[in-house]
Parts: C-alpha cells; structure tokens; sequence
C-alpha cells in the first residue's frame, strides 16, 4: 500500500496515569492506521483504553498527569509533539471530534447558531453573518427540521438525537480530513442512532473524510465501518476488515464479543458471556493481556504477551492481524 | 423574597440618588438650638448632638455607603474571578502559589486589613474602596476557582478545546460565563458584607473625612450619646440592616432561583 494513503498512524502509542495505587497502563502500546476516506471501528469494553486513544489523538488528555508515548503520525507529521499553534489549526479545522454525551457537549450558555459558528470563525476568515448562513445550512445538512428555528435555540431546548445531530455539524463545519467518533450513538435511543450512523455514513462520503468510530457495540461497527481493530486491556487484539472480523474472528476475545450478542434466532436458554473482568489497568498481566479469562489459555500465553502477526490472505489490501498465540 | 429584597434595595438607591429632593436640610446644617431631639414632623429621625437633621445625614449617607461598596465589590468580584478563573483553568503551579496568596489575604480577619490599609493610605473613599475590596477578593476567587475547576472538566469544555479554541478563549467563552450563576448569589451577599464594613470604618473614624455622612459615621457620632439620644445611632443602624438584608434576601433568592433542585 502506498504511504501517502495514510492519513493517520499510530505508533506505539502508550498512555499511563500515575495515581497513588500504581501507575495505571490505559493504553499499552497500540499501533493502527487509518487511510484516507476509510472507516475504522475501534471496539472494546469499557475502560479497555479506547476513548484514552482517541483522546490523545486531538491532544485533549492532560500531560501531565498523563505520560504519552510513541507517535501519532498525521500526514507524516507527529502531533504529540506539534507546536501548539500548529496543533490549535488542526483541531476542529483537520480532524474534528463527536463525544459520547450530546447531553454535556454543548456549551449551555451559547446559543446553537453561535455555537456552530464558533468552529469556522477560529479556522475561516469570514464574517459573523457569513458563519451563521453556513451554521444554517449545515444544520440542514445535518437534517435537522426547522433549522432557522434551531440557531436561535439553546443546548437545554432540544432533545439528545438533536443535540448529536448539532455536534455533528459543528464537527463538519471546517470539512476536516478526519472525524472522530467516541461513541457517537451510546447515549441514544435505537431509532436515532441508526438515524445518526445512517447520516454520518451519507456524510463521510460527501466530504471525503475519513472517519474513527470508537464503540463497544459491534452492531454500529457492522454497520459504519470497513476495517475494525479490537481493544483489550489498552491493547489492539486483532485488526481484520469488517467482513471477516465477523465471519471468522481469530483471537478468543473477539469470539467472545461476537457471542455475546444475542440473537433473536438462536433458543439457547442463556446469554453466553465472557466469564471474569477486564484486567486491572493497573496492573496488566505479563503475558496476553486476555489470558486470565481465556478459554484456549496455555502456558505460553501466560508467560509471553503475543505480537500482532498477520494471517490468512489480505484481502483487497486489508490485512487480517491477530495477537494470539494459538491462533 | 427576592422581590422584598430588591424593593429594598431600590429605595436604598433611590435615596441615595435623589437626596437633595428629599431633605429639607443640609447634612451639615448645624442647629444647635435642636441638640439631640427626638424625631418630631419637622425631623423625622431626630437631631444629632451638633443639631444636624438624622434623616438628611443618613439620606446623604447612602451615598457614600453605596458607593464605596459597589466599588469595594467591584474590585473583589474583578481580581478574585481573574486569578480563580486562572487558578482554576490552568491549575497547577500557578494555582499554587496564587491560592497561597489569597490565604495569606484571607488570614487576615478583614477589619484589620481594612484598618491596616486605612491608616497607611489614609482615609479617602478610593482608599476606603480598596480596603474593603481586597478582603472580599478570597470571597470571589474562591468561588470562582471552584466553579472553574467542575465547568473545566465538562464535555463542552473538551468539545471547545477539540474544535481548535486556544486556552485563553476556551476560558474565557466557555469556562467564564457557566461560573457567573453561582457567582451572583455570592455578589449579593458580599454586597451586605461591604455594606457591614464601610460602615465599621466608618464607625471607627476610618471612614471619610467629617462632616461628609456615611451611615458609618451616623452611628459613630451617636454612640457617644446612645442614652440621650438612641434614634441617632439607633436609625443610622436601621439603614445598615434594611440594606444587608435586602441584599441577602436577592442572595437567598437568586440561589434558589439558579438551582433547580429548591425549586418546588
């Protein structure tokens, strides 16, 4: 694959927290990449480090007390280690971010048309009135109903698929290269959240972007995303291409994922579950951070931490790679 | 209740406003003819000790209280929400040793720091401004750092940050205007508190220069003849704690207006 097609790469990347119990590992050495107009879905449970990386992606995670490692490679240029300037023109201008809670992402005290402006009159040379007529059609892009209404509307006064939806035209207002996604649609009910995936698919096709979704549910991945990378334990466990991620996951984890979901159509009398917790960030197991609660576990796994190793055929360029011993 | 508290307030200004209209005599009319006398038609409030007319002294008193509060609160509000807002947004070493001064300030018991100021500077109503403001300076910069800190950890925060807002603006647009609810419920009171403070300095002969009323000054003079002549004192006091109350009752008010868990 041609270097160029990478918009973003991460190498290495480690973030820890010391805290007066030990220092905690919330991501451990995590190298992925994303290509130009790709979606990527990052799933994992809960604290498994996912929100940590997109969060040092736009440099929003506080250091210290965060120690960052590795490189986060954007256009071949490192940001953890861009001046701020520099950084301050990327961000919300290049690579632009959606949170979990539209509830809290909202300035309360702004109205939305201002609000929405706000992002092109940091980055654009433009006029106040110019930045509310594009406020105005991005909230129309964003199919939003009574748009006008809206801009002149506060956070409080619209509902949360409403307020994702005003997120998500802020994030477009610069038409950046790169969308981040921390889950975007966690927060709301099912019908609004295929409403928001069904809209952010139509609009990274129509800016061309490329697009992180970071989630814990594997039916917004299925959904959204080309390629999926699967988090364990501030670890990437296995990265394949949508498609074969669910049609033959290798690493037990990513099994145990796929077969917690319930099925309308199965009659097995109980949910099948992954048995034990995540691991104590604080302290990670030596060996495969999965081992402890491991179904195929053998000694070398409790001794060795697995490397990343392709398998199978890369299919249309996109590898299929696993961090498992027995697989 | 905040309405009680507001109609007070409004008169309070009001008097200090249109002063001249509503006295028959000047504050430094000397009668000493009608020494110490109780209040009659003539002087509703009664008579000083140098015949002066009570109700003209305290009318014209309001000014100067007001005055000197207002801008005491002022320059408490101004400096203690600049270094919270800087502590509590930055935090870290600078929030160290700025929280270390404001204890130093706060140390202090206020009086003795308004008295300190008093002497060395002497007594002139920007002085008297100052000294009765920077005492209140831990007040706000205390509630402000507080603030600073819970809004700076909201989403919206971050969500600024990520659209690329530089720190100063993401303090100041976005950080700043979630803090001043809280913040006027405290204003209010602090307020009464400045009111309370003029009038102690006034009391104790710190206040301005005679024969210039303050409400202070009212009360100071009259003490000396508190048996002869209790309204002097006794309706000089009775401005002081119409005001402070009328502030707390806005304070009370606002407070329970902002949170909506009081809200029945």
């Amino acid at each position: 694959m041609a270097e160029d097609a990478r918009i973003l790469e991460i190498n290495g990347l480690t973030v820890r927290f010391p805290t007066s119990e030990g220092v905690v590992r919330a991501v451990d050495g995590v190298s992925l990449s994303l290509d130009r107009g790709e979606t990527l879905g990052v799933v994992g449970e809960s604290g498994c480090g996912k929100s940590v990386m997109l969060n040092s992606i736009m440099r929003l995670l506080e250091a210290p007390p965060a120690r960052i490692g590795g490189e986060i490679l954007y256009n071949g240029q490192d940001i953890l280690k861009m001046p701020k300037r520099e950084l301050f023109r990327i961000r919300g201008k290049e690579i632009t971010m959606i949170f979990q809670e539209p509830m809290t992402s909202l300035n309360p005290v702004i109205k939305i048309g201002p609000q929405i402006a706000e992002t092109m009159l940091l980055h654009e040379l433009i006029t106040k009135d110019e930045a509310s007529a594009k406020a105005l059609e991005l909230l129309r892009q964003v199919e939003i109903p009574n748009a006008e209404e809206c801009l002149g509307k506060y956070p409080h006064q619209l509902s949360g698929g409403m307020r994702q939806r005003v997120m998500i035209a802020m994030a477009l207002a610069c038409k950046p290269q790169i969308l981040l996604a921390d889950e975007p649609t966690t927060a709301l009910d099912v019908t609004i959240q295929a409403q928001i995936l069904a809209l952010l698919r139509k609009l990274k096709d129509e800016y061309h972007m490329s697009m992180m979704i970071v989630t814990h549910d594997l039916g917004v991945i299925a959904e959204v995303s080309e390629r999926v990378v699967v988090f364990y334990g501030g670890n990437v466990v296995e990265e394949a291409p949508t498609r074969a991620l669910f049609d033959t996951p290798l690493h037990p984890y990513t099994e145990g994922l796929l077969g917690c979901i319930p099925h309308l159509s199965t009659k097995t009398g109980r949910l099948r579950v992954i048995e034990g917790n995540v691991p104590n960030p604080i302290d990670l197991p030596e060996g495969c951070v999965f081992a402890p609660r491991c179904p195929r576990r053998e000694r070398l796994c409790v001794e060795e931490r697995p490397a990343l190793k392709e398998v199978g055929d890369a299919q249309g360029g996109k590898r299929h790679r696993v961090a498992c011993h027995m697989a | 209740m905040i309405l009680v508290g507001a109609i007070i307030i409004l008169i309070m200004i009001g008097f200090a406003v249109t002063a001249p209209l509503l006295t028959k005599y000047g504050y430094e009319e000397i009668n000493l003819k009608y020494r110490n006398k109780p209040p009659t038609i003539e002087h509703v409030m009664g008579t000083d000790s140098f015949g002066r007319d009570v109700w003209s002294r305290c009318v014209y008193g309001a000014r100067v209280s007001f005055i000197v509060s207002l801008n005491a609160v002022a320059i408490g509000i101004v400096l203690g929400l600049f270094l919270g807002m800087i502590c509590g947004f930055f935090k870290g070493r600078v929030d160290f040793w700025i929280g270390r001064v404001m204890d130093v300030v706060m140390s202090f018991p206020a009086l003795l720091f308004s008295l300190i100021i008093g002497f060395s500077l002497g007594a002139s109503i920007p002085n008297m401004c100052l000294s009765v403001g920077i005492p209140l300076t831990p007040i706000f910069y205390r509630m402000t750092r507080g603030e600073a800190l819970r809004v700076s950890e909201r989403t919206y925060v971050m969500a600024a940050k990520s659209i690329g807002s530089g720190s100063i603006r993401t303090m100041f647009c976005h950080v700043l205007p979630n803090t001043i609810p809280s913040l006027l419920a405290v204003l209010s009171t602090c307020m009464g508190a400045a009111i309370t403070a003029e009038s102690a300095l006034g009391y104790l002969g710190l206040g301005i220069p005679k024969p210039t009323p303050s409400w202070g000054s009212v009360i100071n003079e009259g003490r000396q003849f508190i048996f002869d002549a209790p309204w002097v004192t006794g309706f000089g006091g009775l401005m002081v704690a119409l005001t402070i109350l009328g502030f707390n009752l806005i304070g009370d008010g606002l407070r329970d207006l902002m949170d909506p868990k009081l809200r029945v």
